[in-house]
């Protein structure tokens, strides 16, 4: 009988092992979870900051002649030739259909 | 007798003859529409995505030629008005600057809407295809009568600057 009450107490020895494992992983996962949040979070600001991009979203104060001769001109250079470009691209890729 | 047994085998004849070249022109032409659809699936994502780039970069100039249009308008009611000058003409300069700025937004959506008609399922692709090249062409010409509109603004507002030419802040 004594024999069979042994691996109970082996069980309840071994279990504070296993509790410290336990919590050893949980703060590992937090630590994980936590990570991956913060790196989330820095991919999505990266997105939505970055991806607009081609074209400044604002564009500086007018303050005196000068500048808006230079607006002027920023008008001028902005190419809308691209946009046949553009087009003829996609010709080449449709032309075989 | 013989006059008809040649002539039934001699309409057997044309019959087989025909039945043979009907049976050998079909699978060409399935075989063309197919490698047709074949090659139009393997461009279609590529096709998709210039569609697209050509859009948002429509979209991007918008933007652009907003905020110039913005800060000209912030120029005029900062530094113009506030030195006691004004452009008789200014209003009617920037409801033609919104006049144009919607025929481009107008263009834009109607190509918006079109890119999303093509697919290689389809009748006809390509036709979605050329629909889609003449929205943008039309919004080209759009972006270009918009930005006309904000150089002739730039350009009234300059003229007034000049007539009357005071260093900023002094009167």
């Amino acid at each position: 009988m004594a024999k069979k009450t042994k691996p109970i107490r082996k069980t309840s020895q071994s279990l504070p092992v296993n509790k410290n494992l336990y919590y050893a992983l949980i703060v590992l996962g937090l630590i994980l979870v936590l990570y991956l949040t913060m790196n989330m979070g820095a991919k999505k600001q990266y997105t939505t900051e970055v991806t607009p991009k081609g074209y400044e979203n604002t564009y500086p104060e007018i303050v005196d002649g000068e500048s808006l001769n230079k607006a002027n001109m920023d008008l001028d250079n902005a190419d809308l030739n691209e946009i046949d470009t553009e087009l003829s691209d996609l010709d080449t890729e449709s032309s075989n259909f | 007798m013989n006059k008809l047994v040649t002539s039934f085998l001699l309409t057997l004849a044309f019959l087989l003859t025909a039945a043979k070249v009907s049976l050998a022109y079909t699978p060409i032409a399935t075989r063309a529409n197919e490698l047709r659809t074949q090659s139009c699936e393997s461009r279609q994502e590529v096709i998709k995505n210039r569609m697209a780039n050509l859009l948002r970069m429509s979209t991007n100039m918008v933007e652009v030629f907003d905020n110039i249009k913005q800060r000209v308008q912030e120029y005029y009611q900062n530094k113009v008005l506030t030195n006691g000058k004004t452009l008789p003409s200014y209003e009617n300069l920037v409801q033609m600057t919104q006049t144009k700025k919607d025929s481009v937004q107008t263009a834009l959506d109607t190509a918006a809407s079109d890119s999303e008609q093509f697919s290689c399922a389809s009748d006809d692709p390509k036709e979605a295809l050329t629909t889609f090249r003449k929205d943008m062409q039309s919004v080209k010409t759009a972006l270009k009568d918009y930005r006309t509109s904000i150089k002739n603004l730039i350009v009234a507002i300059r003229t007034v600057k000049l007539t009357t030419p005071t260093p900023s802040g002094v009167e």
